[in-house]
């Protein structure tokens, strides 16, 4: 199924989607507010834009640079080219160590790999300790945000989850009391687990090492408590210098939540004593998207949520509608790139106004990107049957006064006697649409009836 | 080829053309940092403290009872319950206060440089129950970007910005102070 079917179901349920809809709206209002305290907000982004297009241009180097300088601070780095690879690399640390349980900090990289599913095939107990993510996984769904995992939730569904798995109250609904019960569930498994997975949010090639944020503290938690830390990374989070990190630090947090940064901006370089410290840097389809010339600023992106909390068609069909990993604008840009026949509807999730363009911190193009990637899907017939008659046949009528003019009529004279007429099962585009009132006359035949009287 | 010639070898036969990287940026000073520094962490949902340094251990007292656990590694504030003996950083688990010295606060974000040399076990701000962190008036710079540059790239030992105590939103948006981290932070401007 592609976007419109899945969008039509979280639709289905009216008051939910509206509830998504201003809630997610409300985040980009925060947003705006934290940005409009930065007098030099544009620059930022400026800067970020262009520390990351270099980056880009000579990732070779960088990620040479990076590996070498961790190596020196005892940092153990692995590489995989694909998934499959990451996750069997993860496998290994553990299995070496006899480790069966894994605590887990957020890391959509890990999401993109499937690491969790495959890792509970081989009998590792995978926890995901950020809040939504743990409320997700309760719920055996995968995020639906990539920063508010459990957006799509009620808490009256996570009241019910909680009493189910963790023995809270039936009925409480209280967020801090549900919230205090996850932190007693997960102190506990924090403090009983061997080893900690974190993503990696910039890795910094001067100095070897890598920065991870959260608000909770669960990545710290993890990683402080266990003798290992792995932490993942996609080879485009790569950053040249360590002062880079003021430009970056300033706009993650703005841009995601509207907080001036996050509340832990966790800097690692080596191992804590008598812990082990493993990377591992992804490639999975990363260089593909770097040789697309159209598409390769799409690896700029920080994961920072912007772009799905502005995006009206985000908000109005939630995060699952997309069935990729990252959702909304810059998944719709990303995704095609990983499987263009699977992804083949999402480019065509967006209203192309460009919202999410404006707010994208490190200025990634991304609704010229969505129409770029319309343009190679229908080259590569596959586009939407439906989508392509219209097109065709908007293409003649526009083209042809005589038809055009006897459409017109006709459509005016039909919407007269049937109003509902244009709403039909045949026309998808007009399922949640209301159209606006047909005028009583045609441009032309008012033009007829008055040229010259003025 | 292993699978680092592999990647390595498939970005540089693409060839991309070259694209500057910019100088490193800073801005002019902001003025008032304390109070940037202040309103910042208020807004973070910290408590903040304005204290001249004498007599801390007694202000300290009207927050947090004497029965309590309390670990100091400020001077002049006496805590009952010290790192000597404790081996491994789970042990810290049910301590339920820490007063810690942050090396600087940055006036924009409300961050404080903790570093794993104060620390001794770099769990320790995130484990204890309520965080108090001390810092000098005179150690605050205005932005991230002076932050990073008064740090140096020479920096390898663990190394955290706290902005605020731990919270998550999880649940419908609502925001819940204390999520694994402390429940509370309270900050001493001294």
């Amino acid at each position: 199924m592609g976007h419109p079917e899945e969008a039509s179901r979280f639709l289905a349920n009216a008051d939910r989607a509206k509830w998504h809809d201003q809630t997610l709206w409300m985040v980009r209002q925060k947003r705006d507010v934290a940005t409009g305290f930065v007098s030099e907000w544009e620059e930022l982004r400026s800067v970020a834009s262009a520390i990351k297009e270099h980056t880009l241009s000579r990732l070779d180097d960088y990620l040479t640079e990076f590996e070498s300088n961790a190596l020196l601070n005892g940092i153990k780095v692995h590489w995989a080219e694909n998934a499959d690879e990451h996750n069997r690399i993860v496998l290994g640390i553990l299995s070496r160590r006899k480790i069966d349980t894994l605590v887990k900090s957020k890391s959509i990289l890990t999401e993109e790999c499937h690491l969790n599913d495959f890792l509970q095939e081989n009998g590792i107990e995978v926890i995901d300790t950020d809040l939504g993510e743990r409320i997700v996984q309760f719920a055996k769904q995968p995020p639906s945000h990539i920063v508010m995992p459990a957006i799509h939730m009620k808490r009256g569904e996570i009241s019910e989850l909680f009493h189910e798995k963790l023995g809270t109250e039936k009925g409480n609904e209280d967020a801090t009391y549900l919230t205090r019960a996850a932190r007693k569930h997960l102190r506990d498994k924090f403090l009983k687990a061997k080893a900690a997975l974190t993503g990696v949010n910039f890795a910094i090639a001067e100095t070897g090492g890598f920065v991870v944020c959260t608000n909770e503290g669960n990545a710290d938690m993890g990683v402080h408590l266990a003798d290992v830390h792995i932490a993942s990374m996609g080879i485009e989070k790569l950053i040249p210098r360590w002062e880079d990190l003021g430009v970056f630090t300033r706009i993650l947090a703005r841009s995601g939540t509207g907080q001036a940064i996050t509340n832990y901006t966790s800097h690692f370089h080596k191992p804590r004593k008598g812990q082990e410290l493993h990377l591992i840097l992804v490639d999975n389809g990363r260089t593909k998207q770097l040789g697309r010339e159209h598409f390769r600023s799409s690896l700029k992106c920080i994961r920072c949520g912007a772009c799905m909390n502005t995006c009206p068609v985000y908000r109005r069909s939630g995060g699952f509608s997309y069935k990729s990993t990252v959702p909304g604008p810059i998944g719709s840009i990303l995704s095609p790139g990983i499987d263009l026949k699977k992804y083949s509807s999402l480019p065509f999730a967006s209203s192309l106004c460009g919202s999410c363009s404006d707010v994208c911190p490190v200025k990634i193009n991304i609704h010229d990107q969505l129409y770029r990637w319309r343009q190679e899907i229908m080259q590569h017939n596959n586009g939407q049957v439906q989508g392509k008659i219209f097109s065709r046949m908007a293409g003649f009528l526009l083209a042809s006064p005589f038809w055009y003019r006897v459409l017109s009529s006709m459509v005016t004279g039909i919407s007269k006697v049937f109003p509902g007429a244009l709403k039909n099962s045949f026309l998808v585009w007009g399922n949640q649409r209301e159209f606006p009132p047909v005028p009583r006359q045609t441009f032309r035949d008012w033009f007829d009836q008055n040229a010259g009287k003025g | 080829m292993s699978a680092k010639e592999k990647i390595l070898s498939r970005i540089r036969d693409l060839s991309l053309p070259p694209a500057n990287l910019p100088e490193t940026i800073s801005f002019p000073d902001r003025g008032d940092k304390l109070g940037g520094l202040k309103k910042s962490l208020e807004l973070a949902g910290a408590k903040v403290i304005e204290h001249n340094g004498e007599g801390l251990s007694f202000l300290l007292s009207n927050y947090f009872s004497a029965n309590v656990s309390m670990l100091s590694l400020v001077n002049g504030v006496q805590g009952n319950f010290f790192l000597e003996g404790i081996n491994q950083p789970g042990e810290l688990e049910g301590l339920e206060v820490a007063v810690i010295p942050a090396a600087f606060g940055v006036a924009e974000t409300g961050a404080l440089w903790l570093k794993e040399e104060a620390l001794t076990f770099p769990v320790l701000p995130f484990i204890v129950q309520h965080l108090v962190l001390v810092v000098s008036k005179e150690a605050i710079v205005s932005d991230m970007h002076e932050a990073y540059r008064r740090i140096g790239p020479m920096h390898r030992n663990f190394g955290v910005f706290v902005a605020g105590p731990s919270k998550t939103a999880d649940i419908e948006q609502s925001v819940v102070i204390g999520a694994h981290g402390p429940l509370s932070l309270t900050v001493v401007l001294k």
